[in-house]
């Protein structure tokens, strides 16, 4: 299950509700076909054994929250910002899946 | 150099005068004069404000010179004023600054003292003086237009100021219940704070005194007593607020000339408008380092259609309109595909309109995210909210929310570009729609017709029957005014040759609507121009209707006429500029569609993207370093990107006939056939249609003119646009070897004139 987040707040409530678990979001755009290539693959892996107890997945639509995406500087879709702690740990950019997958083992 | 206007004597009398009374210290100087440096120098130093004009940087600068001569008999610059009396030059100023004279003549004693501002030792007790108040009723009335002594509680003062809310009337209002012993902080529309400590009670006296009215609401109008609620309501029904807040054109007052002082403004440039023009004027001026705003905001169509930044070109306009012509260029590849061994292709073509929006606006938005990015990786703020203006350097911004804010700009560019017209007859809001619209569609558009003969008509008439709509085109008079108009009739042979229907002399009368839908089934009712010289009343039905019936600048809504500004209401409601500044005020820049520019062409409208981006930045750079370059509008290359394209540099032949005489022109040209095409049956009709030609000035050799109707025009037309920049003769084009086998090498063969009467068909490889 990847939750949406529209606000700064929203997301702040997000990591405080998170704690220590790694919090990976995605930042995308409807016009972008990357993005919607991938999602699918996210909303799995957010059900996987692997990931579905340890690791957050959220998203975000950067036309529907700009200032979340002009918080985190994104300036290409889709952007993966990984937190701990409420803190950027990594980040990803481009539709990679592996990229993604091994950013996400690393830091969880 | 000529000046831009025809400054008589007397306005340039007046203009001095104004300056000199507007200014407490009014230096007229000139920007390389180093004894006005020097005099400015000392007077920032003595912490004195002052406000200078440059007189070498104005038109009327040597009038305004010989006009000083005349009152104070100093011919030389600087020539200092301070509170209306002439002080001198340099030298003198000096003296007067050292000996306190300029002291004295600024803060003259108590008795002479006129309130500007109302300074907190004037009221710090309870018992204001009576004075004291008169004098701030006074300042309230004289500094407001529409002047409100309210009660926050008082229901009449409620219903006045809600009538002149609706009547879109500004007013500002005082609440004098709330006035006492705290701090409270007004601050006027356009003026400086007031901090008082007065009783409200007080301030109803002196009202009292005033006017013999002792209830709320008490209302001035451009300082005349109104009276109370019903008063008000009245003067406002019988048109009389009306006439008081503008009055006839000779007593107007011209507002006051605003200070120059740097610190006092919010951003160093402020620019209207994130188009073509804008955004590259204002990231150019990010590379002098200034402090730079730029203002966007769509209003909606008719029909709510909206979009993001990046302006016209981006959203409603180039792009679009090239990757549809695109979409009707591959319809008619498949047709050619047969000829050259494929098949079934033809067969299966069909064409989807809203997957073709799908990806186009898939890749506008994109660009809407790129500029918004751009723009703050380059450190330009971005306002997504609607501009006007309050004062020569203050702007109001409302955002889509409706939340206002202000903001003050040392140099500001208009830069609002255009929309499309209606035609003003009945339902054509309602049910028609224009390019702005036609983009997004979110349904098939089917059965269109399409008014007008605008390039954008034509354009827009040829992508949708290349996609398999059928289109009629209802034309006034001629096609593509303005542009050559044996290009514009071979276009319109072109087009109708492949199935396209011209209606010439066709004037829409009434829009109706027979059945909602997506879309709907309309009814457009038209009168026509008969041959016999009969006017017949028709009607021709349809699914959609294409306005596109020419263009107008977007500046009616900016409170323009507020600063002084004029449009030009013959002109598409454009700004008058002279090199992209203002010929109104020299601190208000215009670029890009909404200009009517003086050293373009006459009678040839640039709005062209290119043409926006490169004024933009070539302003910039005046603005802000010593760059005197200026705009060359001429020998500017368009493309009309019709199903034939025509791509076109310098004269029309018209032009260049009534310019330079039919004796002083040689015209060259020929037909040609597309490599491509001749082996395609479904072209066999049009093979032949391709076409261009060069005018040439006799007695130079020079190409004046150069015209070229085939595909990939616009492609054709940029390389050769260099050469005509570079002055290129048609010994030039002559010697210039062909690239075979090509459509532009054309170019470079031609030697059939239209004087020798030969036929300029062409012959063999």
């Amino acid at each position: 299950m990847v939750h949406t987040i529209s606000t700064l707040d929203e997301l702040k409530g997000k990591f405080s509700e998170s704690k220590d678990k790694l919090v990976v979001l995605d930042f995308f755009a409807t016009w972008c076909g990357p993005c919607l290539r991938i999602a699918p693959v996210i909303e799995g892996w957010s059900g996987e054994d692997d990931f579905k107890d340890n690791v957050v997945f959220l998203k975000c639509d950067v036309d529907e929250a700009e200032d979340v995406a002009k918080e985190y500087e994104i300036e290409a879709m889709p952007t993966f910002v990984l937190f701990k702690g409420g803190k950027e740990v990594d980040r990803v950019v481009g539709a990679s899946s592996d990229s993604l997958k091994a950013a996400i083992t690393k830091n969880k | 150099m000529p000046p831009t206007k025809d400054a008589d004597e007397k306005s340039i009398a007046n203009l001095v005068e104004k300056y000199i009374d507007e200014n407490d210290v009014m230096i007229f100087s000139k920007s390389w004069c180093p004894y006005c440096k020097k005099i400015k120098d000392a007077l920032k130093s003595a912490k004195i404000e002052f406000h200078s004009i440059e007189l070498d940087k104005m038109d009327e600068g040597d009038q305004i010179q010989k006009e000083l001569f005349k009152k104070t008999k100093q011919e030389t610059v600087p020539n200092i004023f301070i509170k209306q009396q002439h002080i001198g030059g340099c030298d003198k100023t000096l003296e007067a600054l050292k000996s306190g004279r300029v002291a004295t003549l600024l803060n003259p004693p108590e008795s002479e003292r006129k309130h500007k501002k109302v300074d907190n030792d004037d009221l710090d007790s309870k018992d204001a003086d009576e004075k004291a108040n008169a004098n701030l009723v006074e300042k309230y009335i004289v500094e407001n237009d529409v002047m409100i002594f309210s009660k926050s509680w008082c229901p009449y003062c409620t219903k006045v100021k809600d009538a002149l809310r609706s009547a879109k009337i500004e007013f500002y209002s005082i609440e004098l219940d709330k006035m006492g012993r705290d701090l409270s902080l007004f601050k006027l529309l356009i003026y400086i704070f007031i901090y008082y400590l007065a009783e409200g009670d007080q301030i109803q006296n002196a009202l009292i005194n005033k006017t013999e009215q002792d209830t709320v609401p008490n209302i001035f109008i451009k300082q005349q007593h109104i009276g109370g609620c019903d008063k008000t309501l009245e003067a406002l029904k019988s048109g009389r607020v009306a006439t008081l807040l503008n009055p006839p054109e000779s007593e107007k007052k011209h507002k006051k000339v605003e200070n120059d002082d740097l610190d006092s403004y919010d951003y160093d440039l402020i620019v209207i408008g994130g188009g073509s023009g804008g955004l590259a004027c204002s990231k150019e001026a990010r590379s002098f380092e200034k402090k730079v705003c730029v203002l966007d905001f769509v209003k909606p169509t008719p029909i709510g259609t909206t979009w993001g930044l990046g302006g016209t070109c981006v959203n409603v306009g180039c792009i679009p309109k090239k990757l549809m012509h695109q979409a009707s260029l591959i319809g008619e590849y498949v047709h050619d595909s047969v000829d050259y061994g494929w098949s079934q292709l033809d067969q299966a073509r069909q064409h989807s309109w809203s997957k073709m929006i799908e990806s186009i606006q898939q890749y506008i938005r994109s660009l809407n995210f790129k500029y918004r990015v751009d723009l703050r990786s380059k450190g330009v703020t971005y306002e997504n909210s609607y501009g006007e203006f309050l004062s020569p350097h203050r702007l109001k911004l409302t955002d889509k929310k409706g939340k206002t804010k202000e903001i003050t700009g040392e140099k500001i560019v208009v830069a609002v570009g255009g929309r499309p017209k209606y035609p003003d007859i009945e339902g054509d809001q309602q049910y028609g729609i224009t390019s702005d619209d036609l983009f997004s569609l979110k349904y098939d558009p089917g059965k269109t017709i399409v008014v007008g003969a605008s390039y954008v008509a034509l354009e827009c008439a040829g992508f949708l029957h290349g996609i398999g709509r059928e289109v009629q085109i209802f034309v006034r008079s001629i096609l593509l005014r303005g542009f050559d108009q044996q290009m514009a009739s071979k276009i319109g042979d072109y087009m109708s040759t492949i199935g396209m229907k011209f209606h010439y002399q066709r004037i829409p009368t009434r829009l109706e609507c027979l059945e909602e839908g997506k879309p709907g089934k309309l009814r457009l009712h038209y009168r026509q121009t008969l041959e016999s010289g009969e006017i017949e009343e028709s009607y021709e039905d349809c699914n959609t209707v294409l306005f596109a019936i020419g263009r107008e600048a977007c500046t009616n809504e900016l409170n323009l006429d507020k600063i002084g500004i004029e449009v030009n209401k013959a002109n598409g409601f454009k700004i008058k500029t002279k090199e992209e500044q203002s010929i109104d005020i020299p601190w208000l820049y215009a670029i890009g569609d909404c200009i009517d520019e003086q050293t373009m062409p006459p009678g040839q409208p640039l709005e062209l993207t290119p043409v926006a981006i490169q004024a933009g930045q070539l302003l910039a750079k005046r603005m802000f370093s010593n760059s005197t370059i200026k705009m060359d509008y001429y020998n500017v290359p368009t493309t009309v990107f019709t199903p034939i394209e025509y791509g076109a540099i310098g004269y029309s032949e018209e032009d260049a006939l009534s310019k330079f005489g039919e004796d002083n022109i040689e015209i060259f040209h020929s037909e040609f056939v597309p490599l491509e095409w001749s082996i395609c049956h479904h072209r066999d009709q049009v093979k032949t249609m391709s076409y261009c030609k060069l005018i040439v000035d006799k007695n130079t050799d020079r190409v004046i003119g150069f015209h070229v109707l085939s595909p990939n025009a616009g492609e054709i037309t940029q390389g050769y646009a260099l050469g005509m920049r570079l002055g290129a003769t048609k010994n030039d084009f002559d010697m210039t070897i062909g690239i075979h086998p090509t459509c532009a090498e054309n170019l470079t063969t031609l030697s059939v004139t239209k004087s020798s009467g030969d036929s300029a068909a062409q012959e063999g490889c």
